[in-house]
C-alpha cells in the first residue's frame, strides 16, 4: 500500500473519531453528525480513487488524477473541520447564556438580601420605638402612681 | 399584726355602684401591693347597674352580684306594698330611688345570700377561722347601696352567727353626698341616716319574724364628699384603700410595719359605748417626693438619647426608602434582561439543522436560574411593596414616638411643676422643692434611697419646715380639725358665741388656761392619731403627743390617742390617720346648725319632698309591718299594705337623727336663748328711753335754730319709733317662736321616759329657768304700766313740741320757717300715730310672754327630781339670787340711774 492512500487512511480514521466522539462524549445533534460523516464518505472516495487510480482514472493524464483525488479528500476534511467548528460555535453561546443567567441570578440575591436587610432594620426600629412607647407609657403610669 | 398569724376571715362588699368603685379601688391597691389577694379576704360587689358592675375590672365576675330588674308583674307580686308609680324605675340601677331598692332586695334576696354564703363558706374552709370581719360600703345618695345597705348587714350577721357560731364584727363606710348633688340623692341620704341611726338607736337584740333588728355595726364611719363646698373625690378614692390597707385593716396590701399597734379588738375597746354613734375618718400625709424625683431624673437621663436614637433612624429610614427606588428599578430592568435571555435561549435551542448546534444539557440550568431569577423578582417586588409600606409605617411610627417624646417631655415638665409648686390640700402636703434643690439632689440621688425624710430635709437645711409639717399638725392640734366630713367640734363656732356668756354664767360651760370653752356634753368618744412612717423621722420631744392627748380630751374627746407606726416602707412620707369615734351630728341646740354640717343640706332638700314623694326616700321597714310595730310601738293593720307603709313614711318622716339623752343637752340653749331674748328685749326699751329723752326747745325763747334743732329732733325720733315698731313685732315673734320651741322641747322630753340627769346639771336648768321666769313675771306685771307710761311719755314731748310750734311769731314765718313747720307737724302726726302702735306692741308682748312663762314653769316641773332634797337646793337657790342681780326693767328707774 502506497503512503498516499496510508495518508488518506488516517484521515478517514480521524473523521471516524470525530464523528464517535461527537455522538458519544458531545452530544451533538443528529443532522451536525452529517457533517463529518460526509466527510468519511469524501475520503473513503478518494481512497478508492487513489487505491483503482489505474483502472478508474486511467482516462485522466498527468497530475489530474491526484488532483482528483486530493481535491477529493480535502472536501471531507473541510467537512470534518465545519462540523467541529459549528459545535465549538454552538458550546461557546450556550456558556454565554449559562453565565448571563448565573450574573443575573447573583445579582437578583444581592437585591434580596439588601431589601431582606432594609426589612430587619425597620424591624429593629420598629422594636426600639415600641420599646420608647412602652417607656413612656411605663413613666406616664409611674407619674400616676407617684 | 405578724404575717401567718391571722385566721380573721375578711369580707369586703361593695353595695352599690359608689360602692362597688370604692372596693374595686380597694382591690386594684391591694392587688398592687401584694400582687395577689391574701387568703382570707374575700371582696363582693353588689350592683342593680350592670355597667357600674362591669366597670369593676379586679372584682371577679363571680363575685358580681348583679341583679337585674324584675317584670313589674313580679316586682308587684313580690312587694304588695309598693305605689305603682315606683314598679319601674327610670334610668340605671334603682333610679336612685331607695323604696325602689327596697323591693329589688325583697325579690334577689336569696340569691344575694346565696352569693355571700358561698363566700363566707369558702373562707371558712380556706382559713378555718370561724371570726369574720365585714366591711361594707356605700354611698347614702344612690338608691341600690342605701337601701340594701341595712337589711344586708343584718342578714349577714344573723346568717354568720347562726352557721359559724360568731357573731361577726361589721364595719360601715358611709359616702355622704356633697352640697352640689340634686334633691333626691341629698334627700336620700338623710333617709338612710335616719334609718341607720334607727338601727344603731337598738343595742339590745330585738328578734322579730326569725330577723333581729339591733345594730349590726360596731363603728360606721361617715364621709363626705366635699370640704368647704371643694369636691373631696380624689382624696376619698386615695384615702379608703390607704386606710384599710395601710392600717391592716385588710391586712396583705399594707406596707410592712413593726410592733403591735392597734388591732380588731383593740378597736373595738375603745369604740365600747359609742357603737349607737356614728365614726369618722381623717386622713393627712406629708411627702417629700422621691419617687416622682426619682422618675425626673430617670426622664430627663432618658431624652437625650430616645432624641438621637430618633433621628438616627430618621436617617436611616430615609436611606431603605432610597434604596428601596434603586433597588424597585434594579429589579425592573433585570426583569428585562431576564426576558431577553429567556428569548435568547429560546433561539438557541430551538436551532437545529446541520449547519447548527445547541447544547440543551447546558441551557437547561441556565433556563431554570433564570426562571428562578424571574420568580424571585416578582417576589422580590412585593417585598419592596412591603418595604415601602413598613417604611411608611415605620415614618409614622417615628412621628408617633415623636409625640410620644413630646409627652416625655410634657411629662417631665409636670413632673418638674409637681415638684416645685405642688397642688397641695388639707389632707397633702408635698414639700416643695426649688430647681437648684433638684439639681443639687441629683447628684446624690442613690443616697436618698436610704435616707429618711428628716435627714434629706436636714440636708437641704429645712429641718424646721419638716417638723412644721409632720409634727406641728399634733402637737399644735390641727390634726382633729380634718376629718373627712364637715364636723363641729366645738359648741363655740355653731353659737356664735351668742349664748356662750349665759351659759358659762350658769356653769354649763368651762374655760380652760386659754381660754378655750370647754363642754363635756359636746365631746365625742374618742379620738385616734396613728402616725404611719420610717422610726427615724418621729421625734418624741417635738411631737408633744401628751399634750396633744391633754388638748384634746380636754376641749374635743372623751379620750384620745397617739399611736406610732413604724412603717420602714414609708422612709419618706409621714402619714397622720385619725379615727373620730362617737360623734354628735345633730345640732347642739334648737334653732342651732347641726354639727355635722352636711345634715344642713340633707334636712333641706328633704324637708322639700312632700309626703308622697318622700317614700321614695326610704327603705327600712317598707312591707315588714310586724317587726315595724313592734319596734315603734305604732300599731298596723294586717293586709292594709298602703295604709302601712304611710305609718312607716310618718314614722321616718317624724323621726330626727338625735340621740335620746342628748335632748336633755338642748334644754340649758333653749333657756339661754330665753334670758338672751330678754337682754334684746331690755336694748330694745332704751331705744324708747332715747326717743323720750328727744330735747324740745323753750317755747318762749323761738328763734330759726331752735326751730331746726326741732324739726331734727322730730325726725330723728320718727326713725326710732320706726325701729321700735319693727322691733315690737320681731320681739313678739321670737317670744312665739321661743315658745313654740320650748314646748316642742318639752313634747320630747315627756316622750323620752329616761331619767331626768344627774342633780347638779337639773339645778343649773332650774336656776336658770327661775331667773328666766322671775324677769318675765317682773316684766308681764308692769308691761301695762310700761306702755302706758312709754305713751303718756311720748305725748308730752308731743305736746311740748306742739306748744313750741304755736308760739312762733307770726312775722318771723318766712317761706322757709313755713316749710320747717309743716315738716315738724308731719312728724309729729307720725309720732303719734307710731306710737300707738308701739304701745300696742308693748303691750301685746304681755300675752306671749305669759305663755312662754307658762311653758317655762312646765319645764321645771321636768327637771324636778323625784325625790329631791328641798334644803339643799333651797340654799343654793338663796345664794343664786344674791349673786345675780335683776335687770332693772322700770324705765323711771332707769332714768333714775342715769
Amino acid at each position: 500500500m502506497d503512503p498516499t492512500s496510508i495518508g488518506i487512511l488516517i484521515v478517514v480514521l480521524l473523521l471516524i473519531i470525530e464523528i464517535v466522539v461527537m455522538l458519544l462524549k458531545l452530544k451533538v445533534d443528529k443532522m451536525l453528525l452529517l457533517m463529518p460523516l460526509i466527510g468519511v464518505v469524501f475520503a473513503v472516495i478518494s481512497f478508492a480513487l487513489n487505491s483503482y487510480r489505474d483502472r478508474l482514472l486511467s482516462s485522466l493524464s498527468g497530475y489530474a488524477p491526484s488532483i482528483v483525488i486530493y481535491g477529493i479528500l480535502a472536501v471531507g476534511v473541510i467537512f470534518g473541520l465545519v462540523g467541529v467548528a459549528i459545535w465549538f460555535r454552538g458550546e461557546k453561546e450556550a456558556r454565554k447564556l449559562a453565565s448571563t443567567a448565573k450574573s443575573i441570578d447573583s445579582a437578583i440575591a444581592g437585591i434580596e438580601s439588601d431589601i431582606r436587610g432594609s426589612g430587619m432594620d425597620i424591624e429593629r426600629f420598629e422594636e426600639e420605638m415600641g420599646s420608647i412607647k412602652t417607656k413612656v407609657e411605663e413613666y406616664e403610669t409611674k407619674e400616676k402612681g407617684v | 399584726m405578724e404575717k401567718g398569724e391571722d385566721t380573721v376571715n375578711r369580707i369586703v362588699i361593695g353595695i352599690g355602684g359608689q360602692g362597688s368603685t370604692i372596693v374595686n379601688n380597694i382591690l386594684r391597691t391591694l392587688k398592687t401591693k401584694a400582687e395577689k389577694v391574701p387568703k382570707n379576704q374575700e371582696f363582693l360587689i353588689i350592683d342593680t347597674d350592670q355597667a357600674s358592675a362591669s366597670a369593676c375590672t379586679e372584682v371577679e365576675e363571680r363575685k358580681k352580684i348583679i341583679l337585674n330588674r324584675p317584670d313589674t308583674i313580679l316586682m308587684k307580686n313580690a312587694n304588695r306594698w309598693l305605689p305603682d308609680p315606683y314598679l319601674s324605675a327610670a334610668g340605671a340601677g334603682c333610679g336612685q330611688h331607695r323604696i325602689y331598692g327596697r323591693a329589688m332586695y325583697n325579690v334577689h334576696r336569696e340569691r344575694i345570700f346565696s352569693a355571700i354564703g358561698t363566700a363566707a363558706s369558702e373562707l371558712r374552709n380556706r382559713t378555718g377561722g370561724k371570726d369574720f370581719f365585714v366591711i361594707m360600703v356605700c354611698a347614702f345618695g344612690g338608691g341600690t347601696g342605701s337601701s340594701m345597705l341595712l337589711d344586708v348587714a343584718i342578714d349577714i350577721r344573723d346568717w354568720i352567727s347562726k352557721q359559724f357560731g360568731s357573731e361577726p364584727v361589721i364595719f360601715g363606710i358611709g359616702i355622704l353626698p356633697s352640697s352640689k348633688e340634686s334633691a333626691l340623692p341629698t334627700a336620700n341620704a338623710l333617709g338612710t341616716m335616719k334609718e341607720l341611726h334607727f338601727l344603731m338607736s337598738h343595742t339590745e337584740d330585738i328578734v322579730v319574724e326569725d330577723k333581729n333588728y339591733s345594730n349590726p355595726f360596731k363603728l360606721f364611719f361617715l364621709l363626705g364628699r366635699d370640704l368647704q363646698g371643694q369636691n373631696r373625690d380624689d382624696e376619698l378614692e386615695r384615702a379608703i384603700p390607704r386606710f384599710l390597707l395601710d392600717l391592716g385593716f385588710l391586712p396583705g396590701g399594707s406596707v410592712e410595719t413593726k410592733g403591735k399597734w392597734l388591732d380588731l379588738n383593740d378597736l373595738q375597746n375603745r369604740a365600747r359605748g359609742y357603737e349607737n354613734r356614728f365614726d369618722s375618718l381623717g386622713y393627712y400625709e406629708c411627702v417629700f417626693p422621691t419617687e416622682k424625683l426619682f422618675l425626673l431624673y430617670d426622664i430627663e437621663d432618658e431624652t437625650p438619647g430616645v432624641r438621637q436614637r430618633l433621628v438616627e433612624i430618621e436617617a436611616k429610614i430615609s436611606d431603605i426608602r432610597g434604596k428601596i427606588d434603586t433597588e424597585r428599578g434594579e429589579l425592573e430592568r433585570f426583569e428585562g434582561r431576564i426576558r431577553d435571555v429567556q428569548r435568547e435561549i429560546e433561539s438557541y435551542e430551538s436551532a437545529s439543522g446541520m449547519f447548527t448546534h445547541a447544547n440543551v444539557g447546558a441551557t437547561a440550568d441556565a433556563k431554570a436560574k433564570v426562571e428562578r431569577a424571574r420568580k424571585k423578582i416578582s417576589s422580590l417586588k412585593e417585598e419592596v411593596f412591603d418595604l415601602e409600606i413598613r417604611a411608611s409605617d415605620a415614618e409614622e411610627e417615628k412621628r408617633g414616638t415623636e409625640r410620644n417624646l413630646e409627652r416625655l417631655e410634657a411629662l417631665k415638665n409636670k413632673l418638674l411643676r409637681d415638684i416645685t409648686a405642688p397642688l397641695n390640700t388639707r389632707s397633702y402636703h408635698q414639700i416643695e422643692l426649688s430647681e437648684a434643690e433638684i439639681r443639687s439632689l441629683k447628684k446624690s440621688r442613690e443616697d436618698l434611697k436610704n435616707l429618711s425624710f428628716f435627714e434629706i430635709m436636714k440636708k437641704l437645711g429645712r429641718e424646721e419646715e419638716f417638723f412644721r409639717w409632720t409634727h406641728s399638725p399634733i402637737n399644735e392640734g390641727d390634726v382633729i380639725f380634718n376629718p373627712m366630713v364637715n364636723y363641729r367640734h366645738s359648741i363655740e363656732s355653731t353659737m356664735a358665741s351668742r349664748y356662750v356668756d349665759i351659759l358659762h354664767d350658769y356653769g354649763f360651760l368651762a374655760l380652760d388656761a386659754l381660754g378655750n370653752i370647754v363642754n363635756e356634753e359636746e365631746k365625742f368618744g374618742h379620738f385616734i392619731a396613728v402616725l404611719s412612717t420610717r422610726a427615724d423621722n418621729f421625734d418624741d420631744a417635738r411631737l408633744g403627743g401628751g399634750a396633744f392627748k391633754t388638748m384634746v380630751t380636754e376641749r374635743f374627746a372623751k379620750d384620745a390617742d397617739v399611736l406610732k407606726l413604724d412603717t420602714p416602707a414609708r422612709s419618706h412620707s409621714f402619714a397622720l390617720y385619725t379615727l373620730m369615734i362617737g360623734l354628735q351630728p345633730w345640732a347642739p341646740g334648737p334653732g342651732l346648725p347641726p354639727r355635722l354640717r352636711e345634715l344642713e343640706w340633707l334636712e333641706k332638700a328633704y324637708n322639700e319632698s312632700d309626703f308622697i314623694r318622700l317614700q321614695r326616700h326610704h327603705s327600712l321597714f317598707y312591707g315588714t309591718p310586724k317587726p315595724f310595730s313592734i319596734i315603734s310601738g305604732l300599731p298596723y293593720m294586717p293586709g292594709a299594705d298602703d295604709k302601712n307603709r304611710d305609718i312607716v313614711t310618718t314614722y321616718w318622716k317624724n323621726y330626727e337623727v338625735l340621740e335620746k339623752d342628748a335632748i336633755w343637752n338642748n334644754v340649758p340653749i333653749v333657756l339661754a336663748q330665753c334670758l338672751k331674748l330678754f337682754d334684746d328685749l331690755l336694748t330694745g326699751l332704751n331705744k324708747a328711753e332715747d326717743i323720750k329723752n328727744m330735747r324740745v326747745p323753750d317755747p318762749e325763747s323761738y328763734s330759726l335754730a331752735n326751730l331746726t334743732m326741732l324739726v331734727h329732733g322730730l325726725e330723728s325720733a320718727s326713725k326710732s319709733m320706726e325701729t321700735m315698731k319693727r322691733w315690737t313685732k320681731d320681739a313678739e315673734r321670737g317670744f312665739v317662736h321661743l315658745k313654740n320651741e320650748l314646748d316642742e322641747l318639752i313634747a320630747k322630753l315627756r316622750g323620752l321616759g329616761a331619767a331626768t340627769p344627774a342633780e347638779p346639771k337639773t339645778e343649773k336648768m332650774r336656776r336658770m329657768i327661775d331667773d328666766a321666769a322671775r324677769n318675765m313675771e317682773i316684766l308681764i306685771d308692769r308691761i301695762e304700766e310700761l306702755s302706758n307710761r312709754f305713751s303718756d311719755d311720748i305725748k308730752t314731748v308731743i305736746d311740748n313740741s306742739m306748744v313750741f310750734l304755736g308760739k312762733i311769731p307770726s312775722g318771723d314765718t318766712t317761706p322757709s320757717v313755713i316749710r320747717h313747720i309743716s315738716k315738724a307737724e308731719a312728724e309729729i302726726a307720725k309720732l303719734r300715730e307710731d306710737s300707738m302702735k308701739v304701745a300696742k306692741g308693748i303691750r301685746d308682748m304681755g300675752g306671749p310672754l305669759a305663755l312662754l312663762l307658762s311653758s317655762l314653769k312646765e319645764l321645771k316641773k321636768i327637771t324636778e327630781p323625784k325625790a329631791s332634797v328641798p334644803g339643799v337646793v333651797g340654799v343654793e337657790r338663796e345664794e343664786k339670787k344674791k349673786s345675780v342681780e335683776l335687770p332693772d326693767l322700770s324705765l323711771d328707774m332707769r332714768r333714775n340711774k342715769q
